[in-house]
Parts: structure tokens; C-alpha cells; sequence
């Protein structure tokens, strides 16, 4: 245990040095278990980090010393390790009455350099168990390598390989998110939406203001749900930090997520814009990587079967799989649907619709909601045409699922 | 303000001799050391220099040349006399001492780390080192403090005191503090104020300094009793933010070091009531009479505020002219 700065001396006695270096640690805090389990080999500040933090909740100060000298030397601008390079450094000189800041925890910069510690101590020891996926990502298909899971409340960013269409988690990353949290509405509400976005693309650093950092992957927010439920506000990005910080505060953007530099050009291999999903939850749950997912098997029947009813040109039952508050992405209501798609189908003598590359999404912030992204290819005696259709499958009352909304983008 | 309550202040301690086990210095070392506890600092280094012309690798030379160095404020040359002593000598722990406070000096805190690090790989129990590196540890400490709270670097005015040891040849074993056993690396003493290193004096040496004990009647001279008292007055007036009792204890006749007095006063008055909590203490007295009215007091100023802990070795005059004993110089040896 590492003791408390010395109780004795003048300053001490007035100011009161409550938080110690332990205080840090264990103040507020669950309790790091002695068994922190550490990524093996990892060289990211972070493992470095938490290994000193390891050292000292072992007792050993000297090698977190160490370990946070060698940290602060690699990234000076890491302000959470300096806070501990320094309490370390403080209880070993062993002099009195140096005073820490943690003493004030009024001052707004302790405070979000304590709510980065809890951030990460809390990924440490409540991150994803091993094995384990995102229950948001029913289905990816082959054509994405890669996807990108955020879990707003939590300061996370996880990104998830898909190799032979299983999916692997083969990163994670501390973020920080807007001011106001997440769940965005508003233009200038300063929140991070929440919602599935695709990267559309990237801008390096050398193009954007310094702010930007290392560059920045722009999101398409709003998306069609989003437009649905009337949200405003543009420009969420996913981009990097000035040079003069390693990273921000758990809650400090306008509405964009923030990484690292490093963590942001380590996305540069594995991001393709235009392509790579971005799914922004107020809430992760990780499931065992081989559970069965029972909604994923009822949707892609149900897309099939709808996919069918279309290509027979049995209009009526092709309609009955939209749900009465359906909207097109142009404006059309459900019944105004009907009239045209009936229309358009007498025209035609046969047709032909094809869809390949799935994906399914279960929405995060919604109750029963699947957005089914996939290419499709349509021929008819008089038109043929392919384009990527965003899809959102809503379960009804009755448990049936059906189309509330659909946009088609040009591929 | 409120951060700069979080400045570390220390006072590092200069090694004045390195321990050559069983080697006596030589006379002309021996000499130099004399000038320099006079004062003589050109004479000791003229002194040294000739010496080391015909005896370049003395060490013992080669270190006190580096401390007369240090005196005249040739602290680029003091660097390199000691570095050299590192890499000729590397088992001695006191050029790396030394070496670490002039890095400190010049504000290299991670430099002087390292070199006291070194030096306490081959003496674990070196206790001067231990003081230093917790000196540093501090002044890093607010270093990183100010860095993690994204401050100005150039606000962190961690002060640093020069203090240094005139005791030569520590000896063999002369690693241990002073009545303290088994200091072992990484439990650094706390009481980094501890008087005895203060003890020395670049003038003639007064009798040495005892614990730490607050001004009492010194013998002989029957004013030195409303001397110290006056002095303690002073103090405590100081400490407790009293200007106006702090002020009174200056004679009209008192003249700043510069700028007018009435200048002097407004800063004064500034200065004593700012700090939120400040102490004040006049250590070890050493009042010698002048003339008839006047008597010279040589003392230890231990002066610890929120910001700042700091001793300096302070000469006041004062005078009775005006009925009481009042400060009519005031002067940091």
C-alpha cells in the first residue's frame, strides 16, 4: 500500500492533503483487483499506465516511478500520467507539505483528469470479457474488414475485425465525447449522436486546423433515422487532438468523438471511407462470440421473403411487410407508397431483385429496431439499376417485423 | 495564486568535500581551502589552478577547484570540473552530488536526477544525495503537478537555495547522516531543513550551529538579550502579517538594498500580508557589537509560506538610537 504523503508540516496542516496518491487510486474508486490483468506486451500509454497504477496498488512505488518517468519522457502531454508521475514522485521525495492538486477538487482540470482515470481504470477492470462481441452487430458482411463500436458512457472505442465473417475485437481505444454527452438532438446541443453512421470519409491533419490533430474521419450524421426523428446538427467526426495534449477529457467535444493521435493513424489501415460502419451506443452489451443471435436469423428470413414477394411482383404482399408510418426518404407516406409501388408494378412484366453484403445492426438507443444495410441489384423488362439501401426494421406489438424506413444511395 | 501554492521550494546542499579514503590533501589543496573559507575565491582558484598544473589528476584539487567555481558564479565550468570528476572517479558519489545540484541550479531537474541517482548506485546511504534527490523529487513534482493542469511552465517557480558544507572529507564514513542509521534508498529522510548543513558560512565560520532553536539570549554582552528579543519581535510580527509591527521594527535610518524606502515599504507590505499562512523563525543569533550602538546579528532565516520554504543565512544591523533596538540594514550573506 502506498502510504499517504507525510500528515506532518505547516502546509499539511492547513491545506489538508485528503487526497493522496492512495486517494487517487482508491478514492470513489472500485478497487483494482490484485490480479489486474494486463495486456500482454501492450506499448500503448495506457498499458504503461496501468501497469504503474498495478505497481503501486502492489506497494511498489519505486517500479511505478519508473515506469511513469519512462511514460512521461514517451508522451509528456499525457496529463493523467503526469498527475501520477507527480503524486508518486511527491510521497517518494518524502519531503512535507507539498501540496497536490488533488487537494482541490474543485479545479475543473483535476476533475476531468479524475474522470480519464475512472475511464480507463473502469475499461481495465470492466472492460468486454474475453470473446466476447457487441450485441449491436447482428451480421457484417464480408465486404467490411472492419467496424468501429463507440460506448459513449464508458470513453470507448472498440474496433472489431471480421475475418471469414467472424468477428474479432482486435482494438480498443479511450475517447473522449461532447461536452454534454451523447444522445444528440439539436444543432449546439454538444452532444455525440447515437446512432449507426459510416465513415464517408478522411481529411489528414495537414488539411484541418491544428485542433484536428492527426486528421479526421467525417461521420453522415444525421442519417435517414435521424431525419426521421427530425435531429439537426452536422459535422460529427471522428479526428484526433492538438499537438499540445495526448488526449482530452472524457467529456469535451461539441459533438465529435476524439482519439489520440496515435489511435487515430492507427485507424488510417483499418478505416475505409466510405464504408466502415460506425456505431455510436449509449450502451454495449457483450455477448459470448458464438451466441446465437435469434433476431439476426428472423430478419434475414424475413428480408429474403420480402425479397421475394417483390421479384413475384405480389404487390400487395410485397407491401405488407411496410408498416403503417413508413416513410420513403422522399417524402412519401405509407399510403402514398402504396399508390406508387402499385402503379409502378403493373408496369412491369417481370422483375428481378437481388441483395448481396448484408449487414444487420440492432439500433442502439432503440427498442426493437434493425437497420439492414445492403447492395441491391434490381432488373425489371424496363429498368435496372444497383445502389446501397439503408433499410430499419421495427418489431410491432404483434412481434411482426416491418419497414419503417428505407433510403437508396447510389453506389 | 492558488497554483502557485502548489510550488515546491527546496534547498539543495552542495558536498563541499569528497571523501578520498586515506588520503590526505595536499598542502596546496589544504591552502586553497583556507583562502576559500575566507572568502578568497580568486586566490583559492589561482592557488588551485597552479597546484593542478603540475598535478592535473587530483582529485581532491579538481573538487575544490569546482567548488570555487561554484562561488565565483562560473557554474558552466563548475559543471564540467565535476562531470569530469564522474567519469575519472566514478565511485566518488559527491561530483555526482554536486553535478545534480548545478543541473537543479540551472533548472535540469531530470539531469540532476540522474546524477544523484549515480551517486547513490555506489553509496546507498549517502545521506547528503538522499536530501537532494528528494529536493528534486519535489521540484519535479510540481513539475509534473504543472504539466498534468496544463500550466505555464514558466509559472512553476520551484525555488531553489544554494547551501553549502564547509566540512571537508566526510570520511569513509561519512555517507550516514549525522546520528541517523540505516537510511536506505528510497526512504529519504523528511526533514530536509535539518540545520547542519546551513552551518557553513563563506565567511569565517561561526561557532557551529546547534539544533534548531528558536533566538535565545546569547552570553556576554548584556544587550544581546533586548537584541534577540527585538530580532524575535521581528519575526513574529513577519509571521503573523502584523506590517505595521514589521515595519516598526526598521529604524527611520534603515536604507533598502535599492529603490527608496518608501518603495521598499509599499513591497513589504505587499509581500509580508500576502501569503495565507507564513512562518517566520530567526535561528542560531550571532549578535557582535559594532560600536556603542550598533550590533551586527548573523542568523538563519527559516521562512516557510503555502508557496514557499526557504532558509537563508541573513546579516541585520540594528541600532539603539532611537531607544529600542531597531533593523537599520538588512542583508543576505
Amino acid at each position: 500500500m502506498l502510504r499517504s504523503l507525510p500528515p506532518a508540516g505547516r502546509m499539511l496542516r492547513r491545506r489538508g492533503l485528503r487526497c493522496s496518491l492512495a486517494a487517487l487510486v482508491l478514492g470513489g474508486l472500485p478497487l483494482l483487483s490484485g490480479a489486474l490483468e494486463l495486456p500482454a506486451g501492450g506499448n500503448k500509454p495506457e498499458d504503461d499506465l496501468l501497469q504503474a497504477v498495478g505497481a503501486l496498488r502492489g506497494g511498489d512505488s519505486a517500479t511505478a516511478l519508473r515506469e511513469l518517468q519512462a511514460l512521461v519522457q514517451r508522451e509528456p502531454n499525457f496529463r493523467l500520467a503526469q498527475l501520477l508521475y507527480g503524486q508518486v514522485l511527491a510521497e517518494r521525495s518524502g519531503v512535507p507539505g507539498l501540496v497536490s492538486p488533488l487537494a482541490d477538487d474543485q479545479d475543473p482540470h483535476v476533475r476531468e483528469l479524475l474522470d480519464e482515470y475512472r475511464a480507463r481504470i473502469g475499461e481495465a477492470q470492466n472492460g468486454p470479457p474475453a470473446d466476447t462481441l457487441p450485441s449491436s452487430i447482428l451480421r457484417l458482411s464480408a465486404d467490411h474488414k472492419f467496424a468501429i463500436v463507440a460506448d459513449l458512457p464508458r470513453s470507448r472505442v472498440y474496433v472489431l475485425q471480421n475475418i471469414d465473417g467472424h468477428l474479432h475485437q482486435v482494438r480498443d481505444y479511450y475517447a473522449s465525447i461532447a461536452r454534454n454527452g451523447y444522445g444528440k438532438q439539436n444543432s449546439g446541443d454538444l452532444r455525440t449522436p447515437v446512432g449507426i453512421y459510416r465513415v464517408t470519409g478522411f481529411t489528414p491533419g495537414v488539411k484541418l486546423p491544428p485542433f484536428y490533430g492527426a486528421g479526421a474521419y467525417p461521420l453522415n450524421y444525421p442519417n435517414a433515422w435521424d431525419r426521421v426523428h427530425g435531429r439537426t446538427g452536422s459535422g460529427i467526426w471522428l479526428h484526433g487532438v492538438p499537438s499540445t495534449t495526448y488526449v482530452r477529457p472524457p467529456r469535451a467535444s461539441e459533438g465529435c468523438v476524439v482519439l489520440a493521435n496515435a489511435d487515430l493513424t492507427d485507424l488510417k489501415s483499418l478505416v475505409v471511407p466510405g464504408m466502415t460502419p460506425v456505431v455510436l451506443s449509449d450502451k454495449v452489451d457483450w455477448l459470448p462470440a458464438d451466441t446465437v443471435s435469434k433476431q439476426r436469423d428472423e430478419l434475414i428470413k424475413r428480408i429474403e421473403n420480402w425479397r421475394n414477394k417483390w421479384s413475384a411482383l405480389n404487390t400487395e404482399a410485397y407491401l405488407s411487410f411496410y408498416g403503417d408510418d413508413f416513410h420513403t426518404d422522399d417524402g412519401m407516406n405509407k399510403s402514398q407508397f402504396v399508390v406508387y409501388k402499385r402503379h409502378v408494378n403493373q408496369g412491369k412484366r417481370h422483375i428481378d431483385v437481388q441483395i448481396r453484403d448484408l449487414d444487420l445492426f440492432s439500433y442502439p438507443g432503440e427498442q426493437n429496431l434493425v437497420l439492414a444495410e445492403f447492395t441491391q441489384e434490381y432488373r425489371s423488362d424496363n429498368y435496372t439499376t444497383s445502389t446501397r439501401k439503408e433499410q430499419y426494421w421495427r418489431r410491432e406489438a404483434d412481434g411482426v417485423w416491418k419497414i419503417v424506413r428505407e433510403e437508396n444511395r447510389a453506389l | 495564486m492558488n497554483r502557485n501554492a502548489r510550488r515546491a521550494a527546496a534547498i539543495l546542499l552542495l558536498a563541499a568535500g569528497a571523501a578520498l579514503p586515506a588520503l590526505a590533501a595536499s598542502p596546496a589543496v589544504q591552502e586553497a581551502q583556507t583562502l576559500l573559507s575566507q572568502g578568497d575565491y580568486k586566490g583559492a582558484l589561482d592557488r588551485l589552478d597552479r597546484y593542478l598544473a603540475s598535478s592535473p589528476q587530483d582529485a581532491e584539487a579538481r573538487f575544490s577547484r569546482g567548488l570555487v567555481l561554484v562561488k565565483l558564479n562560473r557554474s558552466d565550468e563548475a559543471i564540467k570540473v565535476f562531470a569530469d570528476l564522474t567519469r575519472d572517479y566514478p565511485q566518488l558519489p559527491e561530483p555526482y552530488n554536486n553535478l545534480a545540484v548545478l543541473y537543479a541550479q540551472k533548472g535540469d531537474y531530470e539531469k540532476a536526477r540522474d546524477a544523484l541517482e549515480a551517486a547513490l548506485a555506489t553509496h546507498p546511504a549517502y545521506a547528503t544525495a538522499h536530501e537532494n534527490l528528494g529536493d528534486i523529487y519535489s521540484a519535479l513534482a510540481g513539475s509534473a503537478y504543472n504539466r498534468a493542469l496544463q500550466l505555464d511552465q514558466g509559472n512553476q517557480a520551484v525555488r531553489y537555495k544554494l547551501s553549502l558544507i564547509n566540512q571537508l572529507g566526510n570520511g569513509p564514513g561519512g555517507y550516514a547522516p549525522a546520528g541517523t542509521t540505516g537510511v536506505v534508498p528510497g526512504k529519504p529522510k523528511t526533514d530536509i531543513l535539518a540545520p547542519a548543513p546551513v552551518a557553513a558560512a563563506p565567511a569565517p565560520a561561526p561557532a557551529p550551529v546547534p539544533a534548531p532553536a528558536p533566538v535565545a539570549a546569547a552570553p556576554a554582552d548584556t544587550d544581546t538579550a533586548a537584541v534577540t528579543d527585538a530580532l524575535n519581535a521581528w519575526a513574529a510580527a513577519w509571521a503573523s502579517k502584523d506590517v505595521d509591527g514589521y515595519l516598526a521594527s526598521y529604524d527611520a535610518a534603515f536604507k533598502p538594498d535599492s529603490g527608496s524606502r518608501a518603495q521598499w515599504e509599499a513591497q513589504r507590505r505587499e509581500r509580508v500580508a500576502k501569503p495565507s499562512h507564513i512562518s517566520v523563525r530567526a535561528l542560531s543569533p550571532q549578535v557582535s557589537r559594532i560600536d556603542a550602538h550598533h550590533v551586527r546579528v548573523n542568523f538563519i532565516q527559516d521562512y516557510a509560506s503555502d508557496a514557499v520554504n526557504d532558509k537563508v543565512k541573513k546579516t541585520v544591523e540594528m541600532s539603539n538610537s532611537s531607544g529600542s533596538w531597531k533593523i537599520v540594514r538588512e542583508s543576505i550573506r
